[in-house]
C-alpha cells in the first residue's frame, strides 16, 4: 500500500514538472556531445593513428599499450614529470598560503579605499598573458641589456643569469606566477571572509580579543571549508600542467627543468606529429590527475570537512 | 496548451538538428579511406590534355574551382591581405579567363605552416595545391597515403611546369620535375621549385668600425678574431663599452654561425660520409665541427658573443640590435642585410648615417678554402592532397602559373610601380600602394620559382643585383662571398621512411645541445658536447644513420649495374 502511495507520487511529481526535464535534456545532450562524446577520441593512444584515416579507422596498435610503453621509456618523458611535479609543487607550496595570508591582511586595512585600491592593483597581472610576461621577464632580466642586471652592475653585483640558470630560473619562473596569480586567488577568500558573522568580532571584541586572536579563532576558521574546497581543486592540479607559461619563459639552456609535460607533448607529439604518443601522455596525465583529486578529497572528509562532493 | 505544444516541439527540433549534425561527423571520421586514394581527376591523362592549353578559348571545359594555398608571412608595414589583394585578384581573373576555373587562396602562417597544414590535412579540408619546405613533412604525408600520386600527369598536364624546370644538374639524366621520384616505383608525390640562385650564407661585418680602427677586411679565422677583439676593446662605434655586441646570433646558433662552424669540418671527406652523417641536414657528427664549436665557446667566454643570445628564440632581438648600431659582425642568408624586409642597412642607417655592412669571407679551412653550404636547385615542395576533389583543375592551374608570361608578371610587376626598365633589365622598386607585393617576387604566388627569373641566364644577374635598394657592388660582393668555394648540396635520389617522430626532436636537442656548448665553461666543454652528441646519437639519430648507410649502399650498387 505505502508502496503503491509512493508510486503515485512519483508519478505526480514526473507528471507536475516533466516540462523541466524536458528542458534538461539541452543541456545534458550539450554536455554528452561536445564534453564526453569527443573523449572516445582517446581510444587513439591505444591505436597507430592515421590523420588521413581519422581515429576509427586507424588501426588498434600492437601491442596495446605501445605508445604508454614508449612514453616511459624515454628519458625525456620523465625528465619532464619530474619537472612539472616539482614545478606545480613548489607553485602549490608558496602559491597557495600567500593569497590567504594576503586576503587577511586585506580585510584588516581600516581604510576601505586604500584596500580597494591596493586589491585591484595585486589583481590586475592576472590579466596579462604569459606571453606579454615572459616579453617584460627578458626585458627586466636579461643578464646584459635587463634592467635589474644593470641595476645591479652599478652597484658591481652581477651579472645574475635569471633566466638561463636552472635555479634561478625556477625561483624566477615560482615568483613570476605569484606576481601574476596572487592578487587573483584573494577574491575567493576576501568573498568568504564577507560571509562571515560580524556578530562574532564584536562578541570577540567585547571579550578583550587582540586583532590576532580575531584572525586565528575567527576569520581563518570562518573560511577554513573555502581554503579546503581550493586545495583539493589544486591538488587536482598537481601534474596537469598550463602550456603558455612554461613555453614562453624556457630556452634553451635551461630546457632540463624547464620542460614540462604539456610542452614536451607539444614539442614531440603535436609538432613531431605522434599524435598517439601524445593521447597516450594526455591519458596518462588525467588518470593521475583524477587520482589525486580522488586521494585529496577522501583526505578532507577524514578530517571532517565537507570535500567537494 | 498550444503554446506548451510548440515550445515542446522545438525542444525537439533542437535536439534533433543538433544529434544530426553530430552524426554527419562521425560520418566522415569513418569514411572509407580507400575512396579518398582512389579519387583521380574526372578526365583520364591523356595525350589530349595538351591540346585544352594551345586551344583554351574554344575547348574550355566546365567551371571548376581550386584552393590554393598561400602563406601568411603576417609581415607589418602596409602590407596586404595575401588571400586577397591586387595579384590574387589578377590570378582570380586570369585563370577564370583562361581555365574556366575558380580560385580561392588559403592563408597558412608561415611561421606555424606544418601544424597548420597538419590540422588541415587531418580534417581533410587541405587545399587542393599545398605547399611546404619541409621535404619531410612531405615524406610522412606520402606514407601515411595522404598525397596524390602526380607521375602520370606530368607530360600530359605539366609540360610548362616541366620545361621551365629543366634538367636536374644534380643528377644527370633526369629532369628536375622528376625530383621527388621514388626510384624503384616511379612514384611523383611532390613537385619541386626550381631556385633561380643557390647563394645561401655570408658574413656581414660593420666596414665603419674597421675603417676607424685602421683595419682591412679580415681574411682569415685569426683576423676576424682579432677585429672582434679590436671591436670589444676599442668601441669604435663610440656606443658604449658595456653596450658593443662584437658577434650577434640567436638560439638557432647552427644557422647563425654557419661559415665559422663550416670551416673547421674536415674538407676531405667523402660524399658517402657527408651525406649518410648529415641528419636532418645537421652536420654535429662531421669531423671538426666540435672545434667549431669549440671556437665559438672561446670567443663566448671572451665576451664576443652577445651573452643573451640563448634568449633570442627568433631575428627581433638580434636584427634590433644590429639596427641600433652596437653589433659589429653577423652570419645569416647571403643578402639579409640588405633585404627590405627586414630592412637591418636601412635602418641602422637611420640611427648612424655613416654605418657600412659588408660582406666577408675570412674563414678559410685546411684545405685553404673558405667552404659553406649553398642551397640545393629544388626548393619548395608542393602537392596535391587526396582529399582534393579537383585534381585536373589543380595540375592545369600549377601548368598555367608556370607560363613564363603569367609568373613573369607576378615577379615584376607593373612598370613603373614595382620596377623599372634599367637596359632592357627590371630594377624592383619598393611600391607603396594597393600593388605593393606580399612577399619578395611574389614567391608565395609563384610557387614553382624562387629567385627573379627575366628568361634570359644572362641578364638574370644583372636584375638580381639591381632588385635591392642598396648599391648593386655590394650585392655582388655578398653574392661571390656566399658562392665561393661553394659546396653543393649532396642529392641522392633514394627514398628514405620520414624522419618525423625524430625530426622535432632531433632538431630541439641539437639546439640545445649548441646553446649549452656554446656557453659552457672551457674546461667543462668536451663533457656536455660529447653527453649532448650521446644523447642526440640515442634520441634517433643513430637509426637515421643506420637508414642512410643502407641505402646509399644499395644506390651505389644498383647505379653500378
Amino acid at each position: 500500500m505505502k508502496q503503491k502511495r509512493s508510486g503515485r507520487k512519483a508519478y505526480l511529481y514526473i507528471k507536475r514538472t516533466w516540462t523541466l526535464y524536458l528542458m534538461l535534456v539541452l543541456p545534458v545532450a550539450f554536455a554528452l556531445i561536445f564534453r564526453y562524446l569527443p573523449m572516445t577520441n582517446i581510444s587513439m593512444a591505444f591505436k597507430d593513428y592515421n590523420m588521413f584515416k581519422g581515429v576509427w579507422a586507424s588501426p588498434w596498435s600492437d601491442p596495446i599499450f605501445k605508445w604508454f610503453q614508449k612514453a616511459f621509456q624515454t628519458k625525456d618523458f620523465w625528465f619532464a614529470l619530474r619537472n612539472t611535479l616539482m614545478l606545480n609543487g613548489l607553485d602549490l607550496l608558496f602559491g597557495f598560503p600567500l593569497p590567504i595570508i594576503l586576503a587577511l591582511l586585506l580585510n584588516e586595512l581600516a581604510f576601505k579605499r586604500y584596500k580597494k585600491f591596493t586589491q585591484t592593483i595585486v589583481y590586475l597581472p592576472h590579466f596579462l598573458s604569459w606571453i606579454i610576461i615572459s616579453g617584460i621577464a627578458k626585458q627586466l632580466l636579461a643578464p646584459r641589456t635587463g634592467v635589474v642586471n644593470i641595476l645591479l652592475g652599478r652597484i658591481d653585483v652581477g651579472p645574475i643569469n635569471f633566466l638561463t640558470e636552472h635555479g634561478l630560473y625556477v625561483a624566477t619562473y615560482i615568483a613570476l606566477g605569484l606576481w601574476k596569480e596572487m592578487g587573483w586567488n584573494t577574491i575567493i577568500y576576501l568573498a568568504a571572509i564577507t560571509g562571515i558573522n560580524p556578530e562574532l568580532y564584536e562578541a570577540a571584541e567585547v571579550d578583550g580579543a587582540s586583532r590576532f586572536r580575531k584572525i586565528w579563532h575567527i576569520t581563518l576558521p570562518g573560511i577554513r571549508s573555502t581554503i579546503i574546497v581550493l586545495l583539493i581543486m589544486n591538488m587536482g592540479r598537481i601534474l596537469g600542467s598550463e602550456f603558455d607559461r612554461p613555453y614562453a619563459m624556457a630556452n634553451d639552456l635551461v630546457m632540463k627543468v624547464a620542460d614540462v609535460l604539456s610542452t614536451y607533448v607539444y614539442r614531440v607529439g603535436i609538432r613531431g606529429m605522434q599524435f598517439s604518443l601524445t593521447s597516450a601522455i594526455g591519458l596518462f596525465q588525467s588518470v593521475v590527475c583524477v587520482l589525486f583529486l580522488f586521494a585529496a578529497n577522501s583526505l578532507a572528509k577524514r578530517f571532517g570537512e565537507r570535500g567537494i562532493w | 496548451m498550444k503554446k506548451k505544444l510548440l515550445s515542446i516541439l522545438l525542444v525537439f527540433m533542437l535536439v534533433v538538428s543538433v544529434l544530426g549534425a553530430c552524426g554527419t561527423k562521425n560520418g566522415d571520421d569513418t569514411k572509407d579511406p580507400g575512396k579518398e586514394a582512389t579519387k583521380a581527376p574526372t578526365k583520364a591523362p591523356d595525350k589530349e590534355g595538351e591540346d585544352v592549353f594551345d586551344e583554351p578559348v574554344d575547348e574550355l571545359p566546365e567551371y571548376s574551382e581550386i584552393t590554393v594555398e598561400i602563406f601568411d608571412r603576417g609581415t607589418d608595414g602596409g602590407k596586404t591581405d595575401p588571400t586577397n589583394n591586387y595579384y590574387t585578384d589578377w590570378i582570380k581573373e586570369k585563370v577564370l579567363e583562361e581555365l574556366n576555373i575558380g580560385v580561392t587562396f588559403v592563408a597558412v602562417s608561415r611561421w606555424e605552416e606544418t601544424q597548420q597544414l597538419n590540422n588541415l590535412m587531418a580534417a581533410g579540408t587541405a587545399p587542393d595545391i599545398c605547399m611546404t619546405y619541409s621535404g619531410d613533412l612531405v615524406a610522412n604525408y606520402r606514407d601515411l597515403g595522404g598525397l596524390v600520386e602526380l607521375s602520370p600527369y606530368i607530360d600530359s598536364y605539366l609540360p610548362d611546369l616541366k620545361e621551365f624546370l629543366g634538367p636536374d644538374l644534380a643528377l644527370p639524366g633526369r629532369d628536375m620535375i622528376q625530383r621527388n621520384m621514388d626510384s624503384t616505383t616511379g612514384e611523383i608525390y611532390s613537385l619541386p621549385a626550381r631556385r633561380m640562385n643557390v647563394a645561401q650564407v655570408t658574413t656581414f661585418i660593420r666596414k665603419d668600425w674597421l675603417d676607424k680602427l685602421g683595419l682591412g677586411l679580415p681574411t682569415t679565422t685569426q683576423e676576424y678574431y682579432d677585429a672582434l677583439v679590436a671591436f670589444k676593446e676599442q668601441d669604435p662605434g663610440g656606443v658604449g663599452a658595456n653596450n658593443v655586441v662584437p658577434f650577434t646570433m640567436t638560439s638557432d646558433v647552427r644557422w647563425r654561425a654557419s661559415t665559422i662552424l663550416e670551416s673547421f669540418v674536415d674538407p676531405n671527406l667523402s660524399t658517402e660520409e657527408r651525406w649518410v652523417n648529415s641528419v636532418i641536414d645537421r652536420q654535429y657528427l662531421l669531423p671538426g665541427y666540435k672545434e667549431g664549436v669549440r671556437f665559438l665557446n672561446k670567443m663566448y667566454n671572451e665576451g664576443l658573443i652577445d651573452n643573451q643570445f640563448a634568449l633570442y628564440k627568433d631575428d627581433t632581438d638580434s636584427d634590433n640590435l644590429i639596427k641600433s648600431g652596437v653589433v659589429g659582425s653577423f652570419i645569416h642568408n647571403w643578402d639579409q642585410a640588405y633585404r627590405d624586409t627586414p630592412g637591418l642597412l636601412r635602418d641602422l642607417q637611420e640611427n648612424v648615417p655613416d654605418a657600412e655592412i659588408v660582406s666577408i669571407d675570412p674563414f678559410v679551412n685546411s684545405a685553404g678554402q673558405t667552404a659553406k653550404g649553398l642551397y640545393d636547385a629544388a626548393g619548395l615542395n608542393y602537392f596535391i592532397p587526396s582529399n582534393c576533389e579537383n585534381v585536373d583543375g589543380a595540375l592545369r592551374y600549377i601548368n598555367w602559373l608556370s607560363k613564363f608570361e603569367n609568373r613573369y608578371y607576378l615577379q615584376i610587376g607593373d612598370e613603373g610601380v614595382t620596377h623599372e626598365m634599367v637596359d632592357g633589365v627590371p630594377q624592383l622598386i619598393p611600391a607603396e600602394n594597393e600593388k605593393i607585393m606580399n612577399s619578395p617576387q611574389n614567391i608565395d604566388y609563384t610557387m614553382m620559382i624562387n629567385g627573379l627569373d627575366v628568361g634570359d641566364v644572362s641578364k638574370n644577374a644583372a636584375a638580381l643585383a639591381g632588385s635591392y635598394a642598396v648599391d648593386a657592388d655590394l650585392i655582388v660582393k655578398a653574392y661571390e662571398d656566399a658562392m665561393r668555394d661553394g659546396r653543393p648540396a649532396i642529392i641522392v635520389p633514394v627514398t628514405l621512411s620520414a624522419a618525423g617522430p625524430y625530426t622535432q626532436v632531433l632538431t630541439d636537442k641539437g639546439n640545445e645541445l649548441m646553446s649549452t656548448a656554446v656557453t659552457a665553461s672551457p674546461d667543462n666543454f668536451d663533457k656536455v658536447w660529447d653527453d649532448g652528441i650521446a644523447d642526440w646519437r640515442a634520441n634517433g639519430a643513430d637509426e637515421i644513420i643506420a637508414e642512410r648507410q643502407t641505402k646509399y649502399a644499395e644506390y651505389i650498387a644498383s647505379s653500378a649495374n
